[in-house]
């Protein structure tokens, strides 16, 4: 393996511990003590170098359903020291931290009310049959991680809908419950350096998967082409689980196993206890970064046409967005208080140091919306946030503004290409594009 | 919550302009719900049916199976622990034929195999599944003579001589490992659980000519046991499958007979009704309890346990499917019959049947209905009219245009009601062209408050509930109910919906034939609902396929 030839591109890892696991099979308890991931390693040896040469880049979407409004949204000035209008107040604290992009356009032709934004921005083409084209970002990112977890999908709002597609029809089920996400994460098949995995099971149950593989196989050669592609999938998920089975503890002192959330989150006056579930789950999503459980995640706050009773606002949020007069002061709250959330999750991976920095160095947290202005589902003047410089290959802290619509497509190519992911353009037809925005990149 | 729960509580995300789609064109469906003259020409016999592929299990199919085989008393993990059933389409049987399994389904199908495998070999059960007595740890004879007939439940047909041998070694090697012979003999049951042959249903017909499939007994025993029993086949049938029972008219026929006297077959029409009228937001209902102070946790399984038991009322009874929509009989629980304001039957879910003067109307006038299609503080005429227009009468209403004004007056002392306000909206052409043909139905069921709860005032003043639908006038929602029970579009849009929950795809221009059969079949059986299941299994739309296309499109 040679994660490090480029810095910028870290091919897929095939980490071939399978092959040492059958040598130890048959009873024996197998305890699985392997080498620390190289690409942890700097070039002398050390752990945890430099963001981007040591400390692998990655990647988070945080969305919400229902859009915002243009004027309490968009920043007046451009530049560092742009300003805060009302919907985006709660970034005050972490504002050093996030570019705000603002009068870009998604270039779908917009047939979906709350579905042809996301789809555009996220796989970068129209909905077609109910579904993407193609993967969503987070998952062209994902596809090129060796980690336990090639991603984390979570959601706030209990549903088991999310942007995140591996491909068409193929959506990533969010995990609702903080501590469901534990278990995932932190629960059985999680082990800290020094407690050891001797489970003689787990040699088993690798057999077993390699027998499933072997039969999907089979079953593929009998059947047509969108069927062999949904067995596809089966099998990349059979590989990933037994990545996940054979990963080795993780090399990082500062990894914890952190506490166990809460079981249940139940509404408190028929309302959902929106901030309690996202902070608890943003906690676990920050260690899981620290112990490079994963370095990819994609949180659905809420679903598109929700109609969450947030706060204590009058009507559920999706007819605000349509039938509140005026100037709209309940959703003017309520997307307040979702970007204070954001902030939340910004400023923990802030505030967590890694290496000569902190978690946030390393990351590109997209946090955007299904429309701008929720009340017409316009696609123009797209609400699009990012955090972090991805290892200095993105400019934080900064207002850019497109006078001219310019394809959102670009905000994703410039996403890609700080992840290091060796693509050359993004989206199909309109949504087009070869050129990333210069303007949000950095200097990395 | 389900994406479908999203689009029906509310506006679309996902399903795009594609609404449309889901019938032939607007032509295509007033022709098939054109009612036929006697002795007429019936233009289109010719059949071309639908792709054959695999069907993903749901979550219900699952269990049920696990139950099936294993038995009862196995503890399956919950919904929320295996890969969650998906419904963008509008249906989670059509969606079946598109999902795939995620990276995280295939590690919750794996604990839930162990987890299943392990109560089934436990001491107390093993004896169910293993009638020889192994002689070793490692007794291979005994592993393949349990393996395979598990296998032949699990996977709806026999195993292959490979799939045999990989279980059996796997159930071998791993007994010797841990010098157990039922310990080794569940990692042979968790692969059959794990089996992309458990997990899908393989139906993919073979070549009959002219370029069509039929499937096989065991590919139609599959097919018959989910539509009609939302499960596996049991052993009957797939004897019946093996006999080659199932390859001929008279045996299909038997076999559908049998499957619709048993007990099982109420969950197929459940699951039907829970599909068509699209019931899964019910768990996750949203209601401002400052408004509706009624609102509970339970209150909406409790209201879609309501409606399922009365289509599964109509089902067992044979009762005329129109009568849905008239009919004064329910079933409740004290909860619910706290809200309807009647007595409370002495069992929970108990018969009851509302007073000759009730104004609801049949299972549109039930809480599950008013509650899901309405907004957290307040109705909704334009949600309950699109349900009333896509799933009562399969009338496609487009997507909303975008970038419009979509907001509609606020209560004021001129316009005091909703039907004021939304009639203002509806002078504006763009949204009036769709809203008059939802609002104006929606409107009909404005008695009911965002809660289902009858009321006769809303803001201090009297509640208009007349209107018309498509030209037939009504004065309130019991004739409401009463026109859409007369309206030959309901029983047509019945017959269209159950047959893609049966068959798993929206129907092609090449069904046309077999579905305009079916809606004669539904008439002349007098609207049993359980008629109509036959026919659609005995139907060659059920029976054959075209091969899915071998390259990418």
């Amino acid at each position: 393996m040679s994660p490090r030839k480029t810095g910028r591109s870290s091919s897929r890892l095939s980490l071939s511990r399978r092959t040492m696991l059958r040598g130890l099979l048959g009873g024996a308890a197998v305890t699985i003590g392997l080498p620390a991931l190289e690409i942890f390693l700097n070039d002398s040896g050390t752990a945890y170098a430099d963001c981007g040469t040591g400390i692998p880049a990655r990647f988070g979407v945080f969305y919400y359903g229902n859009g915002m409004i243009p004027a309490q949204w968009n920043p007046t000035i451009t530049g560092p020291d742009y300003d805060l209008p009302l919907m985006l107040a709660g970034l005050a604290p972490v504002k050093q931290h996030v570019t705000v992009v603002s009068g870009m356009r998604v270039l779908t032709t917009n047939t979906s009310p709350h579905g042809s934004g996301p789809a555009g921005l996220f796989s970068g083409a129209d909905l077609v049959d109910d579904t993407f084209v193609g993967p969503s970002i987070d998952q062209v990112i994902a596809a090129e991680q060796a980690t336990r977890f090639q991603s984390i999908e979570v959601a706030v709002q209990r549903s088991t809908n999310s942007w995140s597609m591996t491909g068409p029809h193929m959506v990533n089920p969010p995990e609702t419950n903080p501590r469901a996400l534990f278990d995932r994460i932190f629960g059985g098949g999680f082990s800290l350096p020094g407690e050891g995995m001797t489970d003689p099971r787990i040699g088993l149950r690798i057999s077993v998967l390699d027998a499933v593989t072997d039969q999907s196989r089979r079953l593929q050669s009998r059947l047509g082409y969108a069927d062999r592609q949904r067995l596809d999938q089966h099998l990349e998920g059979i590989r990933q689980l037994e990545t996940q089975l054979s990963a080795p503890p993780p090399d990082n002192v500062l990894c914890m196993r952190p506490p166990e959330p809460d079981a249940d989150y139940p509404d408190v006056d028929g309302r959902p206890q929106m901030q309690a579930i996202h902070r608890a789950m943003s906690d676990l999503l920050v260690m899981a970064f620290t112990c490079d459980q994963t370095r990819v995640f994609f949180e659905m706050f809420s679903q598109p046409v929700n109609n969450t009773l947030f706060l204590d606002t009058a009507a559920g949020h999706h007819s605000l967005t349509h039938d509140e007069p005026g100037d709209q002061p309940q959703v003017g709250e309520i997307v307040q208080f979702i970007i204070g959330e954001y902030a939340y999750l910004v400023d923990k991976l802030a505030t967590t140091a890694e290496g000569a920095g902190t978690l946030l160095d390393s990351c590109a947290i997209l946090g955007t919306t299904d429309v701008s202005y929720g009340r017409t589902h316009a696609l123009d003047e797209y609400p699009i946030l990012i955090a972090g410089s991805a290892c200095d290959r993105l400019r934080p802290g900064w207002h850019y503004r497109s006078l001219t619509g310019e394809n959102a497509s670009k905000v994703c190519l410039s996403l890609l290409g700080a992840m290091g992911i060796g693509v050359t353009s993004y989206g199909i037809g309109a949504a087009h594009t070869t050129v990333g925005l210069g303007d949000i990149e950095g200097t990395g | 919550m389900t994406l479908a729960t999203t689009l029906a509580t509310t506006p679309a995300i996902a399903r795009g302009a594609s609404v449309l789609a889901l019938c032939l064109g607007l032509a295509g469906c007033a022709s098939l719900d054109t009612p036929i003259a006697p002795g007429a020409p019936r233009p289109f016999t010719e059949l071309t049916p639908a792709p054959s592929g695999l069907r993903r299990l749901s979550a219900a199919q699952y269990t049920n199976s696990v139950h099936d085989i294993f038995g009862d008393d196995i503890v399956v993990p919950p919904a929320s622990r295996l890969e969650p059933d998906v419904d963008s389409s509008g249906y989670l049987s059509v969606d079946s034929s598109s999902v795939t399994i995620s990276r995280r389904g295939v590690a919750q199908y794996e604990a839930a195999a162990y987890d299943i495998a392990a109560q089934a070999m436990d001491a107390s059960r093993r004896a169910r599944f293993v009638t020889c007595a192994p002689v070793s740890a490692d007794d291979a004879v005994c592993a393949r003579t349990a393996l395979e007939a598990l296998g032949l439940r699990l996977y709806r047909r026999p195993l292959t001589r490979e799939e045999l041998d990989a279980a059996t070694g796997i159930a071998t090697a791993s007994a010797a490992a841990l010098t157990d012979f039922y310990d080794g003999l569940e990692f042979g049951i968790a692969l059959l659980l794990q089996s992309p042959s458990f997990l899908f249903r393989e139906e993919l017909g073979h070549d009959i000519g002219d370029g069509q499939r039929a499937y096989d007994g065991f590919e139609m025993a599959s097919r018959m046991s989910h539509f009609l029993w939302n499960t596996t086949p049991d052993a009957e049938l797939l004897g019946d499958a093996a006999s080659g029972a199932l390859d001929d008219e008279a045996g299909l026929a038997a076999a559908t007979e049998r499957m619709l006297a048993d007990p099982r077959a109420e969950q197929g029409a459940r699951e039907f009704a829970f599909e068509w009228l699209g019931l899964s937001g019910l768990d996750d209902l949203v209601k401002d309890p400052s408004v509706y102070t009624q609102i509970s946790p339970e209150v909406g399984p409790s209201a879609r346990e309501e409606t399922l038991s009365v289509v599964a009322h109509f089902f067992r009874t044979g009762q005329d499917a129109r009568e849905l929509m008239t009919t004064r009989e329910t079933f409740l629980d004290r909860k619910l019959a706290s809200m309807y304001v009647v007595r409370a039957p002495r069992e929970d879910f108990g018969l009851v049947t509302f007073d000759e003067d009730s104004p609801r109307p049949g299972i549109l006038g039930h809480i599950s209905i008013l509650a899901l299609y309405a907004h957290p503080v307040s109705t909704s005429p334009t949600l309950r009219g699109r349900f009333v227009r896509e799933r009562l009468l399969c009338d496609p209403i487009p997507q909303p245009p975008v970038g419009v004004n979509t907001a509609i007056p606020e209560p004021s002392a001129d316009a005091p009601t909703l039907r004021v306000r939304l009639a203002a909206h509806q002078e504006i052409e763009y949204c009036g062209s769709c809203h008059r043909r939802m609002d104006g139905i929606g409107l009909g069921l404005e008695a009911f408050d965002g809660l289902g709860r009858f009321r006769r005032l809303e803001n201090g003043q009297p509640i208009d509930a007349s209107g018309d639908l498509d030209g037939h006038a009504f004065e309130d929602a019991r004739e409401l109910g009463q026109v859409i029970h007369d309206d030959t579009r309901f029983t047509g849009c019945i017959t269209r919906q159950m047959y893609r929950i049966a068959t798993g795809h929206i129907e092609t221009e090449g069904e046309r034939g077999t579905l305009r059969e079916l809606r004669i079949a539904f008439a002349s059986g007098g609207y049993s609902l359980s008629q109509l299941m036959e026919s659609i299994v005995m139907s060659d739309g059920f029976r054959r396929a075209v091969p899915q296309a071998e390259e990418a499109p």
